[in-house]
C-alpha cells in the first residue's frame, strides 16, 4: 500500500527533526535546551547523548534549502515515479540516512586507523582521512601518482 | 503533488537554516566574547597560541585567520559548517579528542555549535590593510635607468691597444686595454703542459693522458693557437664535458637527493634531473630553452612523448630544494616552499635576491614587498611533486613527516625502474600486512590516564606501527595492480583556477594585507606580462627570463662561465648582480660576451671556446710584485689565477691516474636503489637490512668463518653501514655520487663541496689540515695510490722509467733533476721501514700517494 504524502511528511519530520531538536536555537543568548527536553520528541536512536555514540546527522548536502532537500530526496528515491515513497523506497531512504550517520544503527563499528578514544569508523573517518591526505600535501593526489597534464601543441 | 509540496514545506518548517552573517552583529560579537573566547583562552591557548609558544599540530586558535586556516588536519572552523569544522569535531570527541583526556560540558559544546552555525563571528582579526611600499615608482624608474645590471647588454667594438702583438682575440683586447689603462702588463704564456692540464680539467674535469701531453706539446711547438683550438674542439665533444659542466650547474641549482633538515627524506627520482642537466650540456642545448624547461617545462608544448618527459623532468628544478617536512602548519609550509622557489629562480637565473623582499621592501635593490608577492602568485599556483605517491590506503607518513607530496607519472615508461616488482602473492601479503597493522593501531588505546607507562608504551607502539605502515604504503604506492613498478619523476604541475596571493605583513601567514596581482619585479621587467586570469604566469615568466629582453640572464650565465675558466667572475659576486653585489671589472667585455652568447643561439660551448682560445686563458700564474701591489685581487687579470681543483676533479683525477675510473654512466644512484625512505645517521633505510645484505655479499656463513676473517668481515659490514653514503668503492665519476643533504661523501666534503641546501655559484677553496690528513690516511686514497703504483709497475719496467711515468701521469710532466734526487732519497729511506717481501711495492705505493697528496696534483698552475 502506497503511503500518502502525510506519511512521507511525518517520516521526513522524524529525520529532520532529530537534527532540529538536537540543536539549540540559533539565537543569541538563548537558553540552552537540555538534551532530554529537546529529544523527548525524537525518534529512534535519540535520547541522552553519550560519549562515543552521539552522532550529528549529516545530510552531506551542500544546499540547505529544506524544500529543495525534500524534493531531491523524493526525486532520488521515488523509483516508480508516482511522486510518493512506498515502503521499499522509504526503506532505501532510511538506509542512506543511516549510512551517512556512520553506522549508528548497526554499522560495522570498525575503527579507523588513527581514531582516538570514543571514535567509530565509517564515512566520517574516511572523510577525515581524505581531508588529512588533501591537507598534508597535494589536494588532488591520486593513488599511484598523478598523471601530468599535457600542454596543447602549438 | 501539491499536497506533497505543502507537507514538505510544513515538515521542514522546524529546520532552522544556519544564518551566515557576513558582518558580525553586536549581539554575535557579544556571544563570542561571553561564550567562546573565554573557553578558547582557558582550554586551547595553552597548546595552540603564539603567546604560549606552543603550536601543537600546527594549529593556532588565537586569531580568526589562523582558526580558519587550521593545522595539519585542516581548517579548525569553517563558518556556517559544523560538519567541516574540526574544532567542533574535536570537542565532541568524534575523530579527535580535545581537550585531551576530558570532554567539555555539553552546554559549552552547544555554544560552539551555535557559534559556528551563526557564521563564527570573531573580532580577533587583523584588519585587511594595504601595505604601502617605501620604494616609490620613481625609485624603481631611477634604478631601471641608472643601475648597470638593468640596462640591456650592448656589444662593444674591441678597444685598440698599445701592445698590438699580444692579443689573439677580442677578449684579449678588452683585458689588455684595461691592463694598459692601469699601467699593468699581462703575464707570459704558461708552459704547454700546464695549458693542456688546465684545459683538460676545466673542460672535462680529468688530467691529460701521457699520449695527449706528447701530442699537444708537438702541436704547441708549431702553432700554440691551433694546438689549443684543436684540443678545445675535441674536449667539447666528449661526454665528460657534460659531466664536468653539468656539475657546475648542479651546484647553482642546489641539487641533492633528499630534503635535508630535521626529517631527511629521500628524493628517489632526483637523479633524472641530474642526467637531464648533463645531457643538456653535452647537446649544447640553447641556454634559453634550458632555462624555460626548468621553470615551466610542464607548460611547454611537446611534439613527442620523449620531449614531454624531458620537459617534465626539467621542472625537478622547482621541486628539489630543501624542505621542512616536520612543519606542522600546511600554510606555512606552502609559503616556505614558494619562497624557496622564488629564491632559487631569481638567484640562479637573474643573480637577484628577490626573496629578501618576503617580509619587507628589499633593503638595497628597488624591489618592494609587493613585487615579491606578485611573483609569489605565479609560484603559488602550482603543485610541487617531491614525495611518494599515495597507495590505495592513502598517504601514510612516518610520525615526524607532517608534509607530504606525490610524484608525477612519466609519459614514457622507464625500462629499468628501481622499484621492486611484486608477484600477486607478495602484493597481497603487503596489503594483508598493512591491514593487520591498521587493525593493530586501531586497538591501541591511549591507556589509562593514571598509567603513564601504558600510555608511553602505546605511544611507542603507535609510532612504530606508523613508521612501518608508511614504508608499506610507500612500496604499494609505486606499483600497479599487477605489482609492476611505475615510472615517476619529480616536478610541478599547474593548479586549476589560479589566483593572486595576498601580501603578508612581515611575512607572517596570519597577517594578510592586500591582494597583489601576479606579475614580475618591476625593476627587472620593463613591460609587465599579460597574464590571463586562468594562467599562473609561470610560462610567461619562463619565456621572459629566457629571452633577450631580459638584461640579466645572459650576463649572469656568461659570468659563471668566465668564473669557471678564469678563476673569478667579471662580476665576482656571481649570484648577486644587485646593488650589494660587485660591479663588473670589465663591463664592456661582459656585455659583449653576453650579446655574443645570445646571438650564438645561447650556446654555452661557443662562449667556452671563445674564452679558452684567448691569450688571457693561457697566461702563467707567475707572481709579479708590482702588479700584485696595484691589483692584489687580480681583478684586471694580469696573470692566470692559480686554482685548487674542486673536490670532484681531485677524486676523478686519482681514479683516472690509477686507471680505475669507470666512464660508463651509472644508472640512478644509491638513493634511487634505496627508494623513498628516511636518512638517519648517514644510512639510507634500515641499517639491519644493509648489514644483512653486506654479510650476504661477503659470501661466507658465520659458522665457517675463521676468527680473523670474521673480524675482517665485521669491519667490512660496519663500514658498509656507516660509510654507505661515502661510496668509497665507487669507481664512476664523482658527478654520479649520491648527494644526500647533510651526508655528502667524505671525498667531496673535505674539499669544499657545494652546500646542497643553498645556491652556490662560487665554491670555497680552502687549504686545511683535514685535507692533508685525508690524503694521507683515507682508505680510498690509499687504494687509488696502490692502483696507481700497480699501473706504473705494470706499464714501465725500470725504476727511472717508472718514476718518470708516475710524474707524467700525476703532473703532466717529467720530474726535474732535483725531484729525481729527492725521489731516490725517499725510496731509499722508505724502503728501510718496510718488510722485505713487500718493500718494492710498498715503496712505490708510498711514492704514488705522496704525488697525490702534493700541492701540484691538487692545483692548476
Amino acid at each position: 500500500m502506497k503511503l500518502s504524502a502525510t506519511f512521507l511528511a511525518v517520516s521526513c519530520a522524524l529525520l529532520f527533526a532529530c537534527q532540529t531538536q538536537a540543536q539549540p536555537p540559533n539565537r543569541l543568548g538563548a537558553g540552552r535546551d537540555n538534551d532530554a527536553k529537546g529529544q523527548d520528541r525524537g525518534g529512534p536512536g535519540r535520547g541522552q547523548a553519550r560519549d562515543g555514540e552521539q552522532r550529528r546527522q549529516r545530510g552531506g548536502m551542500a544546499d540547505r534549502d529544506p524544500a529543495q532537500m525534500v524534493g531531491r530526496l523524493i526525486e532520488q528515491f521515488d523509483k516508480d515515479g508516482d511522486e510518493k515513497l512506498d515502503s521499499t523506497e522509504l526503506t532505501a531512504l532510511l538506509t542512506m540516512m543511516r549510512d551517512r550517520r556512520g553506522g549508528q544503527m548497526g554499522g560495522n563499528g570498525e575503527r579507523p586507523p588513527f581514531a582516538r578514544n570514543g571514535d567509530q569508523a565509517g564515512p566520517k573517518a574516511r572523510d577525515m582521512m581524505q581531508r588529512k591526505r588533501r591537507n598534508a600535501g597535494n589536494e588532488d593526489a591520486t593513488p599511484g601518482g598523478d598523471l601530468p597534464k599535457r600542454p596543447l601543441a602549438e | 503533488m501539491y499536497r506533497i509540496r505543502i507537507s514538505a514545506i510544513l515538515l521542514v518548517a522546524g529546520v532552522v537554516a544556519p544564518a551566515l552573517a557576513d558582518e558580525p552583529t553586536a549581539e554575535q560579537l557579544k556571544f563570542f566574547e561571553a561564550k567562546i573566547r573565554p573557553v578558547l583562552i582557558r582550554e586551547c591557548y595553552g597548546c595552540h597560541s603564539n603567546e604560549s609558544g606552543n603550536v601543537r599540530g600546527g594549529l593556532r586558535l588565537d586569531s580568526r585567520e589562523l582558526t580558519h586556516i587550521g593545522g595539519s588536519s585542516g581548517p579548525a572552523v569553517v563558518p556556517g559548517d559544523v560538519d567541516e569544522s574540526l574544532l567542533y569535531n574535536a570537542i565532541i570527541h568524534e575523530d579527535f579528542v580535545m581537550p585531551p583526556k576530558r570532554k567539555l560540558p555539553q552546554n559549552v559544546i552547544d555554544d560552539f555549535r551555535q557559534w559556528i552555525e551563526m557564521g563564527a563571528p570573531d573580532p580577533r582579526v587583523n584588519e585587511v590593510i594595504e601595505i604601502r611600499p617605501s620604494i616609490s615608482e620613481e625609485d624603481i624608474e631611477q634604478a631601471k635607468e641608472t643601475f648597470w645590471a638593468y640596462q640591456p647588454p650592448v656589444s662593444h667594438a674591441a678597444p685598440s691597444v698599445n701592445n698590438a702583438d699580444w692579443p689573439r682575440t677580442d677578449v684579449d683586447r678588452f683585458v689588455l686595454a684595461k691592463l694598459e689603462e692601469n699601467e699593468l702588463a699581462p703575464a707570459d704564456d704558461a708552459e704547454s703542459y700546464k695549458v693542456l692540464r688546465r684545459l683538460c680539467f676545466d673542460l672535462v674535469g680529468l688530467p691529460p693522458t701521457p699520449s695527449q701531453i706528447e701530442a699537444f706539446a708537438d702541436r704547441w711547438k708549431s702553432d700554440p693557437d691551433k694546438a689549443i683550438a684543436y684540443v678545445v674542439d675535441r674536449l667539447l665533444e666528449m661526454d665528460q664535458f657534460g659531466e664536468r659542466w653539468g656539475r657546475h650547474w648542479l651546484d647553482v641549482v642546489r641539487y641533492a637527493e633528499s630534503t635535508g633538515r630535521e626529517v631527511n627524506q629521500t628524493y628517489p627520482h632526483a637523479w633524472r634531473y641530474r642526467d637531464f642537466v648533463i645531457d643538456s650540456m653535452n647537446e649544447d642545448k640553447p641556454f634559453n630553452q634550458f632555462v624555460q624547461q626548468q621553470i615551466a617545462g610542464d607548460l611547454m608544448p611537446a611534439k613527442t612523448d620523449e620531449q614531454w618527459a624531458e620537459n617534465l623532468v626539467a621542472t625537478t628544478f622547482m621541486a628539489i630544494g630543501p624542505k621542512n617536512l616536520n612543519e606542522a602548519n600546511r600554510v606555512q609550509f606552502a609559503a616556505d616552499l614558494v619562497d624557496e622557489q622564488i629564491d632559487a629562480t631569481t638567484r640562479v637565473f637573474l643573480g637577484t635576491s628577490v626573496a629578501c623582499a618576503r617580509c619587507h621592501d628589499h633593503k638595497f635593490d628597488a624591489i618592494p614587498q609587493a613585487d615579491y608577492y606578485a611573483l609569489a602568485g605565479v609560484f603559488a599556483n602550482m603543485t610541487t611533486y617531491f614525495g611518494n605517491p599515495p597507495s590505495e590506503f592513502g598517504t601514510i607518513t612516518n610520525a615526524q613527516t607532517r608534509q607530504s607530496s606525490s610524484l608525477l607519472r612519466l609519459p614514457i615508461d622507464d625500462p629499468n625502474p628501481y622499484d621492486k616488482r611484486y608477484t600477486a602473492k607478495e602484493l597481497q601479503d603487503l596489503r594483508d600486512e598493512m591491514a593487520e597493522k591498521q587493525r593493530e593501531i586501531a586497538t591501541l588505546g591511549r591507556g589509562s590516564a593514571n598509567s603513564s607507562g601504558n600510555a608511553a608504551n602505546a605511544q611507542r607502539t603507535r609510532l612504530r606501527l606508523l613508521n612501518e605502515m608508511s614504508m608499506l604504503s610507500a612500496k604499494l604506492g609505486v606499483v600497479d595492480e599487477d605489482g609492476n613498478p611505475r615510472s615517476y619523476c619529480m616536478g610541478v604541475q599547474e593548479r586549476k583556477r589560479p589566483s593572486d596571493v595576498r601580501l603578508l605583513v612581515r611575512g607572517e601567514i596570519d597577517q594578510p594585507a592586500q591582494s597583489v596581482e601576479r606579475g614580475f619585479p618591476q625593476v627587472l621587467c620593463s613591460v609587465q606580462p599579460d597574464i590571463d586570469e586562468d594562467e599562473s604566469g609561470r610560462l610567461e615568466l619562463a619565456r621572459w627570463i629566457g629571452s633577450e629582453a631580459n638584461p640579466l640572464t645572459a650576463r649572469v650565465m656568461v659570468n659563471r662561465i668566465w668564473q669557471h675558466l678564469i678563476g673569478q667572475g667579471i662580476v665576482s659576486s656571481a649570484d648577486d648582480f644587485g646593488v650589494t653585489g660587485q660591479p663588473p671589472s670589465h663591463p664592456e667585455l661582459l656585455d659583449t660576451l653576453a650579446v655574443q652568447f645570445m646571438q650564438s643561439g645561447w650556446s654555452t660551448k661557443s662562449i667556452i671556446r671563445t674564452i679558452t682560445t684567448s691569450r688571457v686563458y693561457r697566461m702563467n700564474t707567475a707572481y709579479d710584485r708590482r702588479s700584485h701591489e696595484a691589483d692584489p685581487d687580480n681583478a684586471f687579470v694580469w696573470r692566470a689565477n692559480p686554482r685548487r681543483l674542486d673536490a670532484e676533479a681531485i677524486r676523478d683525477a686519482m681514479l683516472s691516474v690509477s686507471g680505475e675510473i669507470d666512464f660508463e654512466r651509472p644508472r640512478g644512484s644509491e638513493v634511487a636503489k634505496a627508494g623513498f625512505t628516511r636518512v638517519t645517521g648517514g644510512v639510507l633505510g634500515n641499517p639491519r637490512d644493509i648489514a644483512r645484505k653486506a654479510f650476504e655479499s661477503a659470501g661466507q656463513s658465520r659458522r665457517r668463518m675463521q676468527r680473523g676473517s670474521r673480524n675482517q668481515i665485521a669491519e667490512e659490514v660496519a663500514r658498509k653501514i656507516t660509510g654507505q653514503l661515502n661510496q668509497e668503492d665507487a669507481k664512476h665519476r664523482s658527478v654520479y655520487l649520491t648527494i644526500v643533504r647533510d651526508e655528502e661523501p667524505r671525498s667531496l666534503s673535505v674539499f669544499d663541496f657545494a652546500d646542497a641546501s643553498t645556491i652556490i655559484g662560487t665554491r670555497e677553496s680552502s687549504n686545511t689540515a683535514n685535507q692533508a690528513l685525508y690524503m694521507m690516511n683515507n682508505r680510498f686514497v690509499i687504494q687509488q695510490s696502490e692502483a696507481f703504483a700497480d699501473r706504473v709497475i705494470r706499464e714501465r719496467t725500470s725504476p727511472n722509467d717508472r718514476l718518470e711515468y708516475a710524474f707524467l701521469l700525476a703532473y703532466g710532466r717529467p720530474p726535474t733533476s732535483s725531484e729525481r734526487t729527492a725521489a731516490a732519497s725517499f725510496i731509499r729511506d722508505f724502503a728501510s721501514t718496510t718488510g722485505f717481501r713487500s718493500r718494492s711495492k710498498d715503496t712505490i705505493n708510498a711514492l704514488c700517494q705522496s704525488l697525490f697528496a702534493s700541492a701540484e696534483f691538487r692545483y692548476l698552475d
